[in-house]
């Protein structure tokens, strides 16, 4: 008797986090990347508020080399993945990828047209959209 | 591409999650393979192959 154990809609929501070292991987991401913006949003506040050279220079960079983090540790949890969490992860930075390349190629064209301006860092929005996106659609397609 | 994996895994009664566990993937791995929606990597394949006793090709054949 074969048994029945197709996973359900939670399950396909878990299906990111794959085998017990993917999800360790994942935390530690996900710790990075807090601490990341946590750093990013200060620097942001304090820059804003005025801060003066040289320590507004030692104020940018730091987010900046502490991108270092989420970044090694993305790539570790890529590289250790399981095979379909890491296809599935290939396959939403693809579409990451291209939804940000067509916004920031698209748009310029559409301000051209009379589109109101926008500061080029919304195409992290985009992409990031594009990347969450392209992570559902993989999970569907591989359930 | 076919394979025999739903049938080799209920003729030892194991569930997904067992097998996952014995070749070291996720049960979303096993479960996408068993549909047919997933194919597996070259090494994944000959762990298959060498868990069940069995050839590549006994237990995957591709679509014709």
């Amino acid at each position: 008797m074969i048994e029945e154990d197709r996973p359900t809609w939670w399950d396909h929501v878990k299906a990111h986090s794959g085998t017990e070292a993917d999800r360790r991987n994942q935390y530690r991401f996900l710790a990075w990347t807090f601490l990341w913006a946590v750093v990013f949003l200060a620097a942001t506040l304090l820059l804003r508020n005025g801060i003066e050279a040289p320590w507004s220079w030692a104020v940018a960079i730091v987010p900046i080399v502490l991108a270092i983090g989420p970044l090694a540790s993305y790539v570790r949890f890529l590289r250790q993945a399981d095979e379909l969490i890491r296809m599935i992860q290939l396959e939403a930075l693809a579409f990451g990828f291209a939804a940000g390349v067509v916004f920031a190629t698209g748009y310029q064209l559409l301000e051209r047209a009379g589109a109101p301006v926008i500061a080029t860092g919304d195409t992290v929005v985009a992409m990031m959209v594009g990347f969450l996106v392209g992570q559902l659609m993989a999970i569907r397609r591989y359930r | 591409m076919k394979n025999r994996l739903r049938v080799l895994r209920a003729e030892r009664a194991w569930s997904q999650a067992v097998l996952a566990e014995r070749l070291e993937v996720s049960r979303q791995t096993v479960n996408a393979i068993e549909t047919g929606r997933y194919d597996p990597s070259l090494p994944l394949a000959f762990k298959i192959a060498e868990l069940f006793g069995a050839t590549i090709e006994a237990i995957f054949e591709p679509d014709r």
